[in-house]
Order: C-alpha cells, then structure tokens, then sequence
C-alpha cells in the first residue's frame, strides 16, 4: 500500500521553493548564500487604474483617437497633464482631456485611455537560511538546506522566520496569556495544544512573530480585527494537542532561528494550473548545504509493518502510531463502513484504522 | 462489442468495470476501485486507472492490461486477453473559474448562470450592468477591471441584449473587457465567450478579437421568453475538457489509450438520466454527491434539467459549501449535541483531508448532514420549482451514498435532500456504474441499457409522502398494501412520523393510500385517496408522514429525538447493507 507523505524531521535536506505569481526577475546567483529574509526576486504589478472617458469629455463619441492624442502608451504623465485635445480648435474654446492623477498610460482604447495610477512590488523572500540551488528563469528558485521541517495541518496569517522558544512543558498543554511577556518580543512561540484570541492578541502586544501550536478554533480565522500574528497548527481545527513526534522535533528547534508558514490550504484559492497550494510549515536550517538524504515528502512510498504513520480524521486526528498488521480483508469501522486498512499500534492500543485516514511520517 | 471496459476518475475515487456478454446479454462482471492519481504526490492519473483496473484482473483472472502493466489492451484477444472497448470519464481536477458579464440581473445573467451550471466550473465574479447602484464605485469601469484581475477566470461568459435589441450597454461591457485584457498583459489570459445579442458580433469581434481568444455562439436569450442555452453549454464542456482535463497530468496518456473522446463524468451521468426518464416516460432526479460537486440532473414532463455545484461537495469543496451554506443549517440535521464552533472545526478538519473516511457513528451522521445540503442546495438550483414535481424515481450516485454501512442511511439522506411527495421509487447505483453508462451507450446502446435494467442499480424501496402539514400525533393517512390474497398490513399513520413496511426486492404489492383531509397524496386534491403497484426494495416501503415541505422541530433536543427516531424506524431489521447486496 502507497500512501502520501508528510514530513516531521529535525536532520533532512530541505529544497524549498520560491516563485513569484507572476513573472518578474530573479535576484540571486545559483550557489549564492541567502539569509531567510533576502529578497530573491521580485516582480512589479500594476495595481490601479483610472480609465479616462477622451470621447466623453471631449464631447465626439467616435471621436479619432490618433487625431486627439498627445501621449502614446507607455508615456509617464503628470497629474492635471493635458493628455488630448481637438486639435484645430482654439485652446480657449475647448476643455481639454487632462490626466486624473499622475501615472503611466497602458492602453489607447476606442474613445478611452487607461492609466496605471499605481504600481505594486511583488518580493519574494528566501524563507530559510540556505544556498540558491536552482534558477526558476523569471519566476523564482529553489533554495537548498539541511535542518528541520515540520509539514503542518493549518494556519493564518502568512510567513515568519524568528528565535523559537517554548513556552509549554507539554504537548497538551495550551498556552496560557500569563506565559508571554517580554522575553518573546519578535519571536516565535512554542505553544503545546492550542491557543485562544486572549493568549493570541497579548502575544500581538509584545509583536510576537509567530506561535506554533497543535490546534486552533476555526473562528480564529475569522477575528476582528485580525490578529498581526502568524500562526500554525500541526494537527488541524479543534482543541487537539500536537502529536508527541511533532513537538519533541520542534523541542530540539527551540532557541534556533526558524521560520513558519501559517496558511490553510484549502481556504485558499488555487494558482491557477497548479494542483495544491504550499503546506504549512515550520523549518529550521541548521547547514546551509543541502546534504544527506531527502525525506522524501514530495514522494509516495510503501507502507510495510514497522512504518511510522499518522490518523487524519476523527478523535484520533494527529495521533501518530506504527503499522502493526495489515489485515488481507478490508475490515469495518465503527461507523460500519469497510474500508482496507491496517492495525496501528498508538502508545495506548493498537486500533484499525482505514489507510484513507493515515498519511506516512518521514 | 463482447467485452468493455470503462472508468470514472473521479476527484477522489477513480472507479473501473468491466461489462461483458454472458448469454447474448451485456452484464456487469466486475468493479474495481483505487485512489485518483492526478494530485500530489503521484502527478499522474494513468496510475490510479491501472490499479483499478487491476483489481477487476484479480477478480475475472484474466489481464486486462499489457504486459508490464501498461494500457488496456484491445480488442479481446482470442485467449481472452483484454476488452473490446475502453471509454472513460473523469471529474477529476479543478473547476473551470468563470466571470460573467451581462446587462440584467434576471434576465440574461440568469441565463448565463444556468448555462455555466452545467458543466463543473465555478463562478468568481457577476460584472452586471443593472446591479444595485447602477452608477456606484462597485460598477466604474475601473472596479469592473479589478474584479476581472482578482477573479483570474478562465472563462468570461459575455452575454446581454436580445437580438436585435440594445446593442450600446453591451459594446461598453466589451470596452471594458477590452481594457481588462491590457491589464492582464503577463497572465494567461482568459477565453471570452460572447453569447449575446448576435447583431453585434461582428462589432465585439473588432474590439476583442485581437485581444484574446473569442468565441461567438448562440444568444442564451434571443427574445426575452425565450432562452436558448445548448450552444453555450456546448462550448463551455468542450473549453472545460481543453483548460481542465486535458492539463491533469497523465491525461493526454489516458486519452491514448481508448479512441472514444473522454467525456465529463456529469455529461454521461445526465444523459444516463434524460434516458430513464424519457424511454419509461418518468419524471427522474439523480443526484451525484461527490468529493469536489454535486450534480443533479433531471428529467420530468419531457424536460431536461441540470446543475452541478463544484463549491457543494463533501470533501474537497467542503470549506467553500461551508461558506455558502450557514453552520446552522448543517447543525439542524445531527442527532446529538454538538456545538456549532465544534462542528465547524470538524467540517474544516475534513476539508483538509477530503479523502478521509467517517469512523465513528457521530462522524458518520456530520458527513449526512453536509450530503443533505449540499443536495437541497444544488437541487433547488437544478428545479427550482420542484415542490411541483411528483418524482417517480430517484437515483442515488456518489460514494457518500454507495459506501454507507446501512440502506436506511442512504434513504435518509436522498429523501431529506430531495423531498419528495407522491409515491417515489428510491434506488441507488451502488455499482458506481451511473456516472459511466451515458458514454457507454454512446459506443455500445444496448449493453448500456442490460446493465442499467440488470446490475446497476439497488432498488432501496418505495417512498410514499403526503403534501401538506397537520397536528403532531393525529392522521396523516390510511394505508393498506395487499400482498397476496390473504396477507394484508393496515395502519394509521400519524403525521410527523416515518414508517415502514417490508416489501423484499423482487417483491410487488397493491398500496391503497387514504389522506387525511389536510394532505395530498399527489393528485392535486386533499384528503383524495390513491391506488399504485409498488415494487419491493432493500427498505420495503416507506411511509413518510413528516409534512411537504419538510419542517424539522425547532427545539433542539426534540429534533435531535426525532432524527434519532426517524432513522431508527427506517434502519429496524436494516442488516442490509448495501455492501451485501
């Protein structure tokens, strides 16, 4: 049986990469040592127009626009800047077109002109300290390093990259508002099973980057105003505590610079043509070389007696076992639904449980 | 054609059969499911194909596939080695995103959104000229642009003016796309398909054709009573096939191996249905809940009708069902107590691994609680006057329905969603065949209609159901079903209650049926009483006495008591599953 992957390893190699949306320029050199927050390319987007109505204003609805024009598209114009007129009129008979606010001109229509009035940079940053393993021509790079990576279940608020410290002793126990003052100001927070908006809106208090936690209420996704605290959870929704593996790997991370991903994937719209979107996730570079071997996320591999596994559903949701038996007959949950699966062996029981709710921990 | 092999890939599921001629009769012989393969981490879709494939290798013994594991082979050998035809269909993959543009609301927008329902795709953006506040910010030229940016549609559906009618709103619709497609100058730019007043074509093409791909078709509404829909529809499937299922990867291998086109799965389920329903002279409903849609197609009083929701899925589209549809309204259906905060939790946990299966009781009922919805949602849109339809069958598709432990489950779920009135067969495609049979028939009619008559459907039971609403606990109606000569049932049964009565499949029985004056059986008159043949079923036949339309109790504890109860009854001597039958 083949089951997808996910990766919780404090020793791999790490090959992230960094596109942009659209196209833009690469900034960096391959080989070229990068820090989490250098910007390795970036793109420039048009992000407002004003269309000016030429027809209109100058009161000709088929007016000729190549007869009125006095800009061309691509011309940079001033606001209050005369852009067309009717020629042969005396000046002081006419109200000329004049440009709304400064800006460049996209595009001469049929009685219109279109004006770009602002424009947006698009950066991408590195994410993780690492070496610039491959060019993405126009578009971004891979970013090799050998460290930690947690893959996560869920998460708001986009990425981070701060000091970890660990504020909980458990990985069932939540963080509590009285855990955080001063001594984490501009990093990011190690909690154990969950975080409330009280304990998230004080960590905002002393701009906290970033908490780490096994889950979070839905409605924290939708707080008002939002919290300026990225956040992920490496179980999912609910009042779940991290998985024991999960927070013994981010416990060896803590006072390490690492960076986090706090976003939920099906919540977000698909790139168009792209089949998923980016995980969560939590990653901490120890070497800047991308050496050892893989963890072999991005793979599939076969599940066979002994192999670390992880429950996706239900009470159990980020209980993490091993494959005990694999049963040659479909076996029925307590559902009643028959599904093929296998016994997996928790530290409390060994309990059936359908491969359709286990994924494989690498 | 001796021997076909056919398959749905599905967005979680992708489904194999094998039909074959036994006795001079085509029968299904053999099923075999895997996971889809599009996704990560496998990026390939032949793969899934292959692994059910062989699972019907194992179960026939003979190979179906070449040597190596490659494609099918074809045709059948004389050692009995592969299969005559190979025909696939697939709803695997994402939507098409479509923006629509239009001149009114109600009119020609209206149109256009039911042309678009039609074939999976989802709609990101309304750009109409008579939205509220016609002359407000939100309809600048400039916030039409933005919404066209932020939407990244693959599709612009233009439609507006009857023929021969305002031609300046649509031409400064187009003016505006015009400048949109400038705008869009370092993305893939979206197809335009105009649809709209046909004398001004010639115009849009000037301004637009240069600019992007355009494609002119029929107006979707010539006059203004009359809607023209088909050459829409026509060219959204064939633009759906091209951006979306031709670019899942593996696909233009798959599309090598059989020489038959591969069509949508909902195509083929809407034209397995159209088919039932006008040869038996039947209005039917089927409804498909999947993973990523739900499509429900219909046929009644000679018409077809059809819609497909890729936000109202179970799985994969759960987290956007959950946006259009309120937590509440999911929450109405559970049986036991749950905080909403709690069951929306669950519904995002699900979303995140959508191929996930429910193991306990509590998670089981949550997953019928979204099925519900998401088919009150897509069927009010497919028929939206359908509390006038008396359906006589319903069919049942999806693995939400198929894979349930209990029929009475299932039963629930189609009749809680569906509502029907009257006297209804209630049946299932347990096989998951249904989504396939429309592009079998197209290659091979007959051993589509011997499998659809003979195997692929489990015929759950009988539902009778009175319109209209009375006191709790007094008549609803008087039944009386005769077996045989001598073996006759007779009840009361009391409005707000659901009964049952066995009636093995295979089985018929003459039902009387006597309404209590406030209700109507279906003919139009209170209180008329009714005769019928029914014919038996896993669940017999079920006497639903709750009202039409459906009122559950307000009171939490009551209306979970009642769920409880309503199922209990329906279930009572229910061993049957369907995966025994």
């Amino acid at each position: 049986m083949q089951l997808p992957s996910i990766t919780i390893n404090s020793d791999t190699k790490i090959m992230l990469q960094r596109i942009l949306p659209v196209p833009g320029e690469v900034l960096v050199e391959p080989g070229q040592k990068v820090e989490a927050l250098t910007v390795v390319a970036k793109a420039e987007m048009p992000s407002r127009y004003r269309v000016i109505d030429v027809a209109r204003q100058l009161n000709r609805p088929q007016v000729d626009m190549s007869e009125v024009m006095l800009v061309e598209p691509g011309d940079e114009v001033e606001a209050n800047q005369v852009i067309a007129t009717l020629k042969g009129r005396m000046p002081f008979l006419q109200r000329p077109v004049r440009a709304p606010s400064a800006g460049q001109i996209t595009t001469i229509g049929p009685g219109w002109v279109l004006l770009e009035t602002e424009r947006t940079t698009l950066e991408v940053q590195a994410f993780i300290n690492g070496k610039v393993n491959r060019i993405i021509p126009g578009r971004g790079v891979v970013i090799g390093a050998t460290g930690a990576i947690i893959e996560a279940a869920c998460g708001f608020g986009g990425e981070a990259h701060g000091r970890l410290k660990r504020l909980v002793n458990s990985p069932y126990e939540a963080l509590k508002v009285e855990a955080i003052d001063e001594s984490v100001r501009e990093g990011i927070v190690l909690g154990g099973r969950t975080v409330d908006e009280e304990a998230l809106r004080e960590a905002e208090r002393w701009q906290v980057r970033g908490v780490v936690v096994g889950s979070i209420q839905a409605s924290l996704l939708e707080l008002d105003p939002p919290v300026k605290v990225r956040v992920v959870a490496t179980e999912g929704f609910g009042d779940v505590p991290m998985s024991a593996h999960a927070f013994s790997v981010l416990t060896t991370m803590s006072r390490k610079e690492v960076s986090i991903r706090g976003q939920t994937p099906n919540l977000m719209r698909f790139p168009r043509g792209q089949l998923m979107v980016e995980p969560p996730v939590i990653v901490a570079a120890s070497t800047l070389e991308a050496t050892g071997a893989s963890s072999g996320a991005a793979n599939i591999a076969e599940v066979t007696m002994g192999t670390r596994v992880r429950v996706t559903q239900g009470k159990q949701l980020g209980s993490t076992g091993t494959i005990a038996t694999i049963p040659s007959e479909p076996q029925p949950t307590k559902a009643g639904i028959i599904a093929p699966g296998a016994f997996v062996k928790f530290s409390d029981e060994t309990r059936y449980v359908p491969w359709a709710n286990l994924e494989r921990v690498a | 054609m001796k021997s076909i092999l056919a398959v749905d890939c599905g967005s979680t599921i992708t489904t194999a059969v094998l039909i074959e001629e036994v006795k001079g009769e085509h029968r299904l012989k053999a099923a075999g499911q895997a996971p889809s393969t599009y996704g990560p981490p496998w990026k390939d879709i032949t793969l899934g194909v292959k692994e059910a494939i062989r699972h019907i290798e194992q179960a026939v013994g003979r190979m179906l596939l070449s040597p190596g594991g490659g494609w099918p082979i074809t045709p059948q050998s004389a050692a009995q080695q592969g299969v005559d035809a190979f025909v696939v269909v697939s709803s695997a993959g994402q939507p098409l995103q479509v923006v629509i543009a239009g001149l009114m609301q109600d009119i020609t927008l209206a149109s256009a959104r039911r042309a678009v329902a039609t074939t999976y795709s989802h709609i990101t953006h309304v750009i109409s000229v008579d939205a509220e506040n016609g002359d407000g910010p939100q309809n600048s030229p400039e916030a039409r642009i933005q919404a066209l940016q932020e939407g990244e549609p693959d599709i612009i559906l233009l439609a507006g003016g009857t023929d021969g009618g305002a031609e300046l709103p649509v031409i400064e619709l187009c003016h505006v796309l015009s400048m949109a497609m400038h705008v869009l100058a370092n993305r893939e730019k979206p197809t335009i398909l105009y649809a709209g007043n046909s004398e001004v074509r010639t115009h849009i093409a000037d301004i637009l054709g240069s600019l992007t791909a355009l494609k002119s078709v029929n107006n979707v509404r010539p006059m203004l009573d009359i809607e023209d829909l088909a050459a829409t529809q026509v060219e959204l499937e064939k633009l759906y096939i091209q951006r979306k299922m031709a670019q899942l990867p593996g696909f233009e291998n798959l599309t090598n191996w059989t020489p038959y086109p591969i069509e949508p799965a909902s195509k083929s389920f809407e034209k397995l249905i159209s088919y039932l329903g006008r040869h038996n002279n039947l209005n039917v409903i089927g409804a498909n809940i999947g993973s990523r849609s739900t499509v429900v197609s219909t046929q009644s009083q000679g018409r077809h009708n059809s819609a497909i929701r890729s936000d109202a899925g179970v799985g994969h589209s759960l987290a956007s069902l959950a946006k259009v549809i309120p937590i509440e309204r999911f929450h109405r259906w559970l049986p036991f107590e749950l905080s909403p905060g709690e069951l929306y939790n669950l519904l995002l946990n699900k979303s995140l691994h959508p191929t996930s299966i429910p193991t306990t009781y509590e998670d089981l009922m949550i997953e019928h609680a979204v099925a519900r919805e998401a088919l009150r949602l897509v069927v009010d849109q497919a028929q939206p006057g359908r509390s006038e339809i008396p359906w006589h069958l319903i069919i049942g598709a999806g693995r939400t329905l198929t894979r349930l432990p209990q029929a009475a489950q299932a039963a629930m779920v189609l009749i809680d969603g569906i509502e029907p009135w009257g006297v209804t067969s209630l049946t299932l495609d347990s096989s998951g065949v249904g989504n396939m049979l429309g592009s079998i028939a197209a290659i091979d009619p007959m051993a589509a209609v011997s499998v659809a008559l003979r195997d692929a459907f489990l015929n759950l039971g009988t539902v009778v159901a009175p319109i209209g609403h009375g006191r709790l606990g007094k008549l609803a109606m008087k039944v009386k079903v005769t077996f045989g000569e001598d073996d006759i049932y007779e009840k009361d049964i009391l409005y707000g209650s659901i009964e049952r009565v066995n009636l093995p499949p295979g089985q018929k029985a003459t039902l009387e049926i006597r309404p209590a004056r406030h209700f109507d059986i279906g003919l139009g008159q209170p209180g008329r009483g009714a005769v019928a043949e029914v014919e038996g079923g896993l669940l017999g036949i079920i006497f639903d006495a709750r009202g039409r339309p459906l009122r559950l109790p307000k009171d939490d504890s009551v209306r979970r008591e009642r769920l409880q109860q309503w199922l209990l009854t329906l279930s009572m001597n229910d061993a049957a599953s369907i995966n025994n039958n």
